[in-house]
């Protein structure tokens, strides 16, 4: 038998003294694991209806699995579906965080199971990539953690919370000493890993976080899709439109019924890259620039219904079609009211318009009812969730995001006389009606973006308004020029820069066990 | 009376050296860590440190600096009694270096 001397990795160096000759001695070195979970973005996480295998349909007629963004299951499920349907999909009548759960086989393991397929080759790649020396010290197993991402944030960052333990029991069991993980996320999971680490007490057994293209702040976008829908250009971009959400209905159905959507709406922190606090641009105003919000978006924007359409009559119309939700989207399944006046004609499979003699749809019944009122506490979880973590990360935090494609950090709806117009949600845009002073029939159109970001995430969110400063050590917070932002982890240079950064933070690591 | 055994020892020295017929043999490697490991686990190599840098003292004489072969073992055959020190001397400093060289992103 040989003579067996344990060292922490940390040890190794120390002198071993008093070894007798002819025996056998082993120094058995331990090891530490050092997990990556990986979390992803919005829609990234598959979903079936909570207590079913994912297999075949329910009673209800739909399918058990709700949401795997293949292409093929989308094809089948998603493309050219009334908002009625994608509502019973992913919300049923009203949101309840019991509706959905993750489609993972009952035994988690490493979660890959419970994710978007896009990113698994990413995944793969960072499990089987060389640590050279670090190997010596250290073994990075990689995780996925998937989420309900109709729920809050919070309540995902709780679950990551639980799951982040799981993994340290795991990773112990394997190896024999593990206390902290890496996270590394995409867009909304950002905000899951952060909520992790401030607001569920795990930010002691997170060595650090690696975010990519997150939206810190909210994002611009995420109030241009739930008016519009979701942005397409080109043959896949459009193919990828028509499954997520073509117009604004679709959007709004989902978004504006689901608490995790709000939460990537600007919050009271996001900045322009100019500074300002404003960043939506209504049509007619006479300084040519964002004037909204002045302080609170929630206050300002999202709290209030939306009329899209002026009254019947009444020159000078000042029905809001500008702020975010059109209380009558949030419920396709409702059988259309009767409707007059321009614009409300019912568009879409049940999706009826309000229209009415008053612009303070309040006094007509809009934004009113059990749907509003969802909508109104899921608002106050979004404001009180970013209240609570008030722009703060881990102390070990890199990101990167993209630059230089066009992205919506302002929203602009510009001025136009109409003649003919009579929806206000066309595939891929907005129109907002109102009447002139002198009784003429005008539209506000939403306009393209065309701020600096990745397509979804402005740049200036991205990088939490320049108010935090980067983590110390290499390597710095990165901005990749054409870095679009659903296919981040699929660039060369992204996944290049991630293995820096989990270098980074295993350096950190060395540099505390060492002293 | 008997007498001595014969032999080659020199009549005038009477503290003799031992012969060197002793060996000396470590080996650095990995804590056996549990198996099999979960099908996702990363894929590992050999649970040794084959090429580490090890300074080996015996019986008080140090000879050059030693590398581990592939499997992280170093032995030396032909040895005076005695016992050794050990020390992978530039185990901690490789990875301290591999860790900030790897942190270091230079854009291509």
């Amino acid at each position: 038998m040989p003579n067996v001397i344990d060292r922490n990795w940390w040890e190794v160096d120390q002198p071993a003294a008093g070894l007798p000759t002819n025996v056998e001695h082993e120094v058995h070195v331990q090891r530490e694991a050092i997990p990556i979970i990986f979390v992803p973005g919005v829609m990234g996480s598959r979903l079936r209806r909570a207590g079913t295998n994912g297999v075949g349909n329910g009673a209800d007629g739909l399918p058990n699995l709700r949401w795997d963004p293949s292409a093929g299951f989308m094809y089948e499920h998603y493309s050219g579906c009334t908002p009625a349907h994608r509502k019973a999909m992913l919300i049923g009548g009203m949101f309840s965080p019991g509706f959905l759960e993750v489609a993972n086989s009952s035994q988690v393991g490493n979660g890959f199971e419970g994710i978007m397929e896009d990113y698994r080759p990413f995944l793969l790649q960072l499990r089987s990539h060389a640590w050279e020396a670090a190997g010596k010290a250290f073994v990075f197993p990689v995780h996925a953690f998937g989420y309900n991402w109709s729920d809050t944030n919070r309540t995902s960052g709780r679950l990551l919370a639980e799951r982040i333990d799981e993994v340290i029991r795991d990773a112990r069991a394997q190896v024999g000493l593990c206390e902290r993980v890496i996270l590394l996320t995409h867009s909304m999971g950002g905000l899951v890993a952060r909520a992790a680490c401030l607001l569920s007490g795990v930010q002691s057994k997170v060595l650090g976080v690696v975010h990519g293209v997150q939206p810190a702040c909210g994002s611009g976008a995420a109030f241009w899709r739930i008016k519009a829908g979701f942005e397409g250009d080109w043959i896949v971009g459009r193919l990828a439109s028509r499954f997520l959400g073509p117009t604004g209905r679709d959007t709004t159905v989902l978004l504006g019924n689901a608490p995790g959507g709000l939460q990537l709406l600007p919050n009271k922190q996001y900045r322009t890259l100019l500074g300002t606090r404003a960043w939506l641009q209504i049509s007619g105003d006479s300084t040519g620039r964002p004037t909204l919000p002045v302080s609170d978006p929630y206050a300002e924007i999202y709290r209030l219904p939306a009329q899209v359409t002026p009254g019947a009559t009444g020159a000078g119309s000042r029905n809001a079609y500008w702020r975010l939700v059109d209380p009558a989207l949030l419920t396709p399944e409702v059988v259309s009211r009767p409707t007059t006046g321009a614009g409300s004609a019912s568009m879409d499979g049940g999706a009826g318009r309000g229209g009415g003699s008053l612009d303070d749809t309040a006094e007509h019944g809009m934004g009113s009812g059990p749907a509003w009122s969802n909508y109104l506490t899921m608002l106050a979880e979004a404001e009180s969730f970013h209240d609570d973590l008030n722009g703060r990360q881990h102390p070990h935090t890199w990101t990167f995001h993209g630059t230089g494609l066009p992205t919506a950090e302002t929203v602009r709806m510009f001025d136009e006389s109409n003649w003919f117009q009579s929806d206000n949600y066309p595939t891929r845009g907005f129109r907002g009606f109102f009447r002139a002073g002198d009784e003429s029939d005008r539209q506000a159109v939403l306009q393209d973006p065309e701020g600096d970001g990745d397509g979804t995430v402005p740049t200036s969110s991205a990088l939490m308004s320049f108010r935090l400063p980067a983590s110390p050590g290499a390597p710095a917070n990165c901005g990749f020029a054409d870095l679009s932002h659903q296919p981040a982890y699929e660039d060369g240079e992204a996944r290049r820069w991630v293995t820096c950064a989990v270098h980074g933070l295993a350096a950190i690591r060395f540099r505390e066990r060492r002293g | 009376m008997t007498h001595p055994t014969r032999d080659d020892r020199p009549v005038d020295s009477a503290i003799q050296p031992c012969p060197n017929r002793f060996w000396f043999d470590v080996r650095l490697m990995r804590r056996r860590e549990a198996t099999p490991r979960p099908a996702w686990w990363p894929v590992e190599r050999l649970p040794g440190y084959g090429g580490n840098h090890v300074s080996v003292t015996l019986a008080g004489v140090a000879p050059p600096l030693q590398t581990l072969d592939g499997n992280g073992r170093f032995h030396a055959d032909g040895l005076p009694a005695g016992s050794g020190t050990v020390v992978f001397y530039d185990f901690c400093a490789d990875i301290g270096r591999a860790l900030e060289t790897g942190a270091a992103y230079h854009p291509r």
